[in-house]
């Protein structure tokens, strides 16, 4: 498997807390089959920017002392960019730590969890005009979706991808997420499943249970597509497209308070 | 379709449109057609990709432009990238080169939508997709232009005043009789010349086509 989404770097944002934490997520990952990890710090969430850690520096010494330990897993240099409206042009200088995933156009994007509603179109557009692909971490985490799965729809019919956490699968982050996650995967509408892994106790990686969740879900075809193949596409820089339907994104039954969108 | 198995019966059904297309006008022939239906899943694009493939096989320079800057599908029928398109056209340089990807088909070339842009109507209405399409045209003997449904928004009715016609496709035992009628009604309204009306998804009767098999 290959895992996109992860802050296993240390010293970088509110994940893995030292090296020899990063090197415990790592031997996680091995046992669970992931040879490919990217490392997405969070940038753009902080006014005064990311720390003055070098990236690419940091994921080099990780390589190295995983190889001299023997475990099979190569950490790839990436970010989860917080959309913002200096995101396209942070991208296109580096500036801030925003980088895509390795040396693809392909973009980790995220936005305010408990926002009551999503960044506006425009924000996703500027990337895409700049060349960019963008993929939203955890789709199915904001409350914005789960409570207008509809708007997630839209979202994705312009071109942006759906990343989903592979916690959500195993109720890590709530009902919702979970039943907005299955849906998606459901749907044929995720293109990505990913750890979001930040250490190597809680919120650590879980990749092969959420897989094999996700083959009694929608089975080994789309299993195999959303943990390997698409993932592999997005670090090749080939285009990656989902079957299903955004319009059959649709909320469950509107509670009497959901009429009046509370 | 056509591409994969060109002596079917449904290959023979896209090649009689295309002739229909071009005996419609004779004195003044078709260089660019908007391909639109009622309400959404009633076959438009297939239909559109399909008779790009006829009449580029006639030997016509096609260019299919994919106009539904709302849910684009074009570039997923052939498999291609999306980042840039008619959207990158429209808002980017206009002397940069046209962003014309090429098919497995020769003579058929896809311009797909780009981007999404935030502001699909007033887009297609702009000067600026007047311009582009005077600049594909030079590209062009055939421009094939998708949309999105015509009761749903009014994107493919601003587009139809762009256009020597419109060709409108309606789903065997889908499509309702009164949506069908509508749509018309919404392009008769724009000053635009219907072509005509292609049934998709229509049982064909065996013993007609087997004669020829």
């Amino acid at each position: 498997m290959i895992d996109l989404h992860s802050h296993v770097v240390s010293g970088y944002d509110d994940g893995a807390a030292d090296p020899s934490e990063s090197v415990a997520m790592a031997r996680l990952w091995a046992a669970d089959g992931v040879a490919v990890v990217a490392a997405t710090p969070h940038v753009g969430m902080w006014s005064w920017g990311p720390p003055p850690v070098d990236l690419l520096e940091r994921c080099a010494h990780l390589n190295e002392r995983l190889r001299r330990d023997g475990i099979g897993v190569e950490v790839v240099a990436g970010s989860e960019v917080y959309l913002t409206a200096d995101s396209t042009r942070f991208l296109a200088t580096g500036e801030n730590g925003h980088r895509p995933l390795g040396d693809s156009h392909y973009v980790l994007v995220e936005f305010s969890l408990g926002g009551i509603s999503a960044p506006p179109d425009e924000a996703f557009f500027s990337l895409q005009m700049a060349g960019w692909r963008p993929i939203l971490a955890h789709a199915e985490r904001y409350q914005a979706f789960q409570r207008k799965p509809e708007r997630l729809g839209e979202l994705l019919a312009r071109g942006v991808l759906a990343q989903v956490n592979a916690g959500s699968f195993l109720g890590e982050f709530g009902s919702r997420a979970r039943e907005l996650a299955e849906q998606l995967v459901r749907l044929d509408l995720a293109a990505i499943l990913a750890s979001d892994a930040h250490h190597a106790v809680v919120r650590r990686p879980r990749m092969a249970e959420a897989r094999a969740r996700l083959v009694e879900l929608a089975g080994e075809e789309r299993a195999e597509r959303l943990s390997r193949a698409n993932p592999a596409a997005v670090l090749a820089d080939r285009p990656v497209e989902v079957e299903g339907d955004p319009s059959a994104l649709r909320g469950a039954q509107r509670s009497f308070l959901g009429v009046l969108g509370l | 379709m056509t591409l994969a198995n060109p002596r079917s019966p449904v290959a023979e059904a896209y090649r009689t449109l295309r002739n229909n297309v071009q005996l419609s006008n004779v004195d003044n022939p078709v260089r660019s057609l908007l391909v639109s239906s009622a309400s959404q899943d009633e076959g438009k694009s297939t239909t559109l990709a399909n008779l790009g493939v006829t009449f580029a096989q006639a030997g016509n320079r096609v260019v299919l432009v994919d106009c539904d800057l709302r849910r684009p599908t074009l570039h997923k029928l052939f498999g291609v990238p999306n980042d840039k398109g008619l959207t990158s056209m429209l808002l980017a340089d206009q002397s940069a080169a046209l962003p014309l990807l090429d098919t497995p088909v020769e003579g058929l070339r896809l311009l797909p939508s780009g981007p999404p842009p935030p502001n699909p109507s007033e887009l297609l209405g702009s000067k600026r997709l007047e311009a582009a399409i005077a600049r594909l045209q030079e590209e062009a003997d055939l421009l094939l232009f998708d949309s999105p449904p015509v009761l749903a928004v009014s994107d493919a009715a601003v587009l139809a005043r762009r256009v020597d016609a419109v060709l409108l496709v309606v789903s065997a035992g889908k499509t309702k009789r009164d949506q069908a009628s509508r749509a018309r009604q919404v392009f008769d309204r724009t000053g635009a010349r219907i072509l005509g009306v292609v049934l998709n998804n229509a049982r064909l009767d065996a013993s007609v086509y087997s004669y020829y098999a």
